[in-house]
């Protein structure tokens, strides 16, 4: 008989082309399917040989925390495989706070996501156990979602040492910079070089200033800009304090209006540090208006609120009649962002609220929603609870109600679960009634819906059944919307019950 | 009582045994040319064969057929094909000494066309009951129909069972039969040689989390069980592989389930691909029982149990 093998070359050839004669006089073509029968179901009776070696996986190292009530895995599973980041994010921050593991079954789900939605070392370690530590040990994709070793450095490929450099400095950053000091720009290449030169962002501080001083007048432009980079994010470097003096100059407050004073030839040692024309201005401004944007977005905002001595509210108000606030905007906020400015967030969250809509710049239209979220995160979030109250004491029929709740759509700060009853409250009479403000408004009300998940409470869903027991026929134009929302704020909620119950074993 | 066993008109016999006659003589030619051939043909030619078995009243094959221009994109597309075209050639065999068969083998090949058994007369029959687990679900979308495959353990008979359903997209299928449920219900079979698909009577769903239900002691014990399928069926194609005391172990791309006595079976590709690193991390290394589909050279997992409880890989 034919082996396995010689039938299937036989098979795929066809016997045209493998000419065969029957030794017993049988038919070929029967025979041929005979044997291919035969040999399959000899095949699948028999067990395959046993390996003579026998080399398996060490198993995980027993877990000591207790996991997350088994009822939550199924929902973590449903949010993984829909994709939904925003309560992910709140979720996994909220198991990681309790201290209680992911069901392991999670865990490449969870690795999968934090590759693209960094969370720290740290919260994956508390999420995932040893579990975690023993997946990404498998598989050299999760590689740098654990705590690197010296062989990472030694040994690995660039986002192996990227990851390992990064570890160090967080652990001890003299040690990484002395470490990043012995990198050598000829054999790491310039990519890597940068690459590596960057995890200096981690645990940055004026003791790593003289390396990097070292470096600022490189020949390659993507090392000089990133040394440009850790520079002006550091406020008290010389570089910073030089940069802030000279810029200082060009602004000034005359008969209370903020002026650009720009000098013709400017800031070429500036711009060789890689303050280009700042991306958020579009390019209907001048040159010179988006070169002021990203000079004042390295800048501490605080600076120029004790240089007039003015508080950030007064300056941003009085900002709001020029008709070069635009200027302003593109280079306050992300410099409120980056030196992590609390009252000037608190400033720009005030006044975005008070900007009328129909503004021929609008700040909340022009910057990311990732933006405003970043800034939310800076804003304490009973500051802007007290604020809602006191805009929902003055009535919901006006314009301002709704700026408001495009706002608070934006940001994702949780209000107070009293406060957030009030709000829903206030959105469902709007919701149910004929017409407010016209269809369009109504529409972007519930466009708006999604954003303002965040706002409200997870636990609070029941009481804020209102929202979601519309009739029907009032939303009809929007009832994919209204169905998407009601199933995500479902789901946020169910998760966060789910996670309440008692922790259980594996 | 009614006749439990399927019967056919003397007009749909002549039908099948004409769709067959064909279906032979397609194998024959494939044969001759050879089934690289059949890798150049377009999509349309494997529903036009769909459709000559459907004519002849045998449906139930043609979904074998359909499935073929999926097979031919797998790196191993000709052991696959040639295994698929000799299930179809042992099934023509059979069919060709219909009179000399018991009436329960009759009914395996009835049934295998698309002869149904009426669910009335199913429902008179006095069934098993048992609290029954819901080892895994495999659904495969079709076209046009998808099919849902319910594989199910009796925690006191050891009974294994398989629920079969078909449903159009927009329809799904029957949500109280998911996997892990632990179900409290009476079983029939469908008539069969090897009695494997059926349904229940009656069934409630427990609230309880089930422990892990017996198991076969390893892959010798497994492929004795299958050996009797097989003489019993031989043109079928799926078993039920639940096994004890086994390990995940993996060796550059390929993936294995190895049991105590170093005997290792190779995972489907596509579970390897959606669902590999979840049972890596389910299993953690440490040795687990699993309920998994043999199709006779690779194993699809559809539950495991680690410590003591049921968990479905859907």
């Amino acid at each position: 008989m034919d082996s396995w093998a010689q039938l299937i070359h036989q098979g795929t050839l066809g016997m045209n082309k493998v000419r065969r004669m029957a030794e017993d006089g049988q038919d070929p073509i029967d025979q041929f399917w005979q044997q291919v029968c035969e040999h399959m179901l000899l095949q699948a009776c028999h067990a395959p040989q046993a390996e003579k070696e026998a080399s398996g996986i060490e198993a995980a190292p027993q877990e000591q925390q207790a996991y997350l009530p088994g009822a939550s895995y199924g929902l973590f599973k449903e949010a993984f495989r829909r994709g939904k980041h925003a309560i992910l994010e709140e979720a996994l921050r909220a198991a990681s706070q309790r201290k209680a593991l992911l069901s392991p079954a999670l865990l490449p789900a969870l690795m999968d996501w934090a590759m693209q939605h960094p969370i720290g070392l740290k919260a994956l370690q508390q999420l995932g156990g040893h579990r975690l530590t023993w997946l990404a040990r498998q598989n050299p994709a999760w590689a740098t979602l654990i705590p690197p070793t010296s062989a990472d450095w030694e040994y690995g490929q660039i986002s192996q040492r990227v990851h390992y450099l990064r570890w160090l400095r967080e652990q001890d950053p003299a040690e990484g910079l002395a470490l990043m000091q012995q990198v050598s720009y000829q054999e790491a290449g310039p990519r890597n070089y940068v690459r590596l030169l960057d995890t200096l962002r981690q645990g940055l501080s004026l003791a790593d200033e003289a390396f990097l001083m070292s470096l600022h007048t490189h020949k390659r432009k993507k090392v000089r800009w990133t040394v440009g980079d850790l520079l002006f994010s550091l406020p008290e470097s010389e570089i910073s304090l030089e940069f802030k003096q000279q810029t200082g100059d060009w602004l000034a407050r005359k008969k209370g209006e903020i002026q650009l004073q720009i000098p013709t030839e400017y800031g070429q040692k500036w711009l060789r540090l890689g303050l280009d024309a700042s991306p958020l201005l579009p390019t209907s401004f001048s040159l010179k208006a988006r070169l002021t944007a990203t000079f004042l977005g390295w800048i501490p905002p605080q600076y120029w609120t004790e240089k007039w001595d003015i508080s950030p509210v007064k300056l941003l108000r009085k900002l709001s009649s020029q008709s070069d606030a635009a200027i302003f905007w593109a280079g306050w906020l992300p410099a409120t962002l980056r030196f992590e400015d609390e009252s000037w967030a608190k400033a720009l969250v005030s006044e975005v609220v008070r900007y009328e809509p129909t503004a021929s710049w609008d700040p909340l239209k022009k910057f990311s929603p990732a933006v405003w979220k970043k800034l939310g995160s800076l804003v304490e979030p009973a500051w802007l609870d007290k604020g809602v109250t006191k805009r929902l004491k003055k009535g919901t029929e006006t314009v301002s109600f709704f700026r408001m709740v495009e706002v608070l759509s934006l940001l994702h700060i949780p209000l107070s679960s009293s406060t957030a009853y009030h709000l829903s409250d206030r959105l469902s009479q709007l919701l149910s009634q004929t017409v407010i403000g016209g269809r369009q408004q109504i529409e972007q009300l519930i466009r708006q819906l999604p954003g303002l998940l965040f706002c409200l409470p997870p636990v609070d869903f029941p009481r804020l059944a209102p929202l979601w027991t519309l009739p029907p026929d009032r939303y009809y134009w929007f009832q994919k919307e209204m169905e998407k929302f009601t199933r995500d704020y479902s789901l946020r909620y169910r998760l966060w019950k789910a996670m309440e119950g008692g922790s259980s074993s594996a | 009582m009614a006749e439990i066993f399927p019967t056919v008109s003397a007009q749909r016999m002549a039908n099948i045994q004409a769709g067959l006659a064909e279906l032979r003589q397609w194998l024959e030619d494939v044969s001759l040319v050879g089934l690289a051939e059949l890798t150049q043909q377009p999509s349309a030619y494997w529903e036009q064969r769909a459709a000559r078995l459907v004519d002849a009243q045998a449906g139930g094959l043609a979904e074998s057929m359909r499935q073929i221009p999926t097979m031919l994109l797998a790196e191993d597309w000709q052991e696959q094909l040639l295994r698929t075209l000799a299930r179809f050639y042992l099934f023509i065999q059979g069919f060709e000494q219909f009179e000399q068969l018991s009436p329960a083998l009759q009914a395996d090949l009835l049934q295998r066309v698309g002869v149904n058994v009426k669910k009335a007369v199913l429902m008179e029959q006095e069934g098993e009951a048992d609290h029954w687990l819901v080892l895994g679900q495999r659904t495969i979308i079709g076209e046009r129909l998808d099919l849902r495959r319910s594989w199910i353990k009796g925690l006191h008979s050891h009974q294994e069972g398989m629920i079969l359903e078909y449903a159009f997209a927009s329809q799904g299928f029957d949500s109280a039969i998911s996997s892990g449920h632990l179900l409290s219900g009476k079983w029939v079979y469908y008539p069969s040689s090897r009695p494997l698909r059926g349904m229940f009577k009656a069934k409630e769903k427990l609230a309880q989390e089930s422990p892990a239900p017996q198991a076969l002691p390893d892959f010798a014990a497994f492929f004795d069980h299958y050996s009797e399928s097989l003489q019993a069926l031989p043109f079928q194609r799926l078993v039920l592989c639940h096994v004890n005391d086994v390990r995940l172990v993996r060796s550059e791309e390929q993936w294995w389930i190895r049991d105590k006595n170093q005997i290792s079976l190779p995972l489907d590709e596509k579970f390897v691909e959606k669902k590999g690193w979840e049972l890596m991390a389910a299993t953690g290394g440490y040795p687990f029982q699993l309920a998994g589909e043999w199709e006779g050279h690779r194993l699809f997992p559809l539950g495991i149990s680690v410590h003591g409880f049921w968990q479905s890989f859907n």
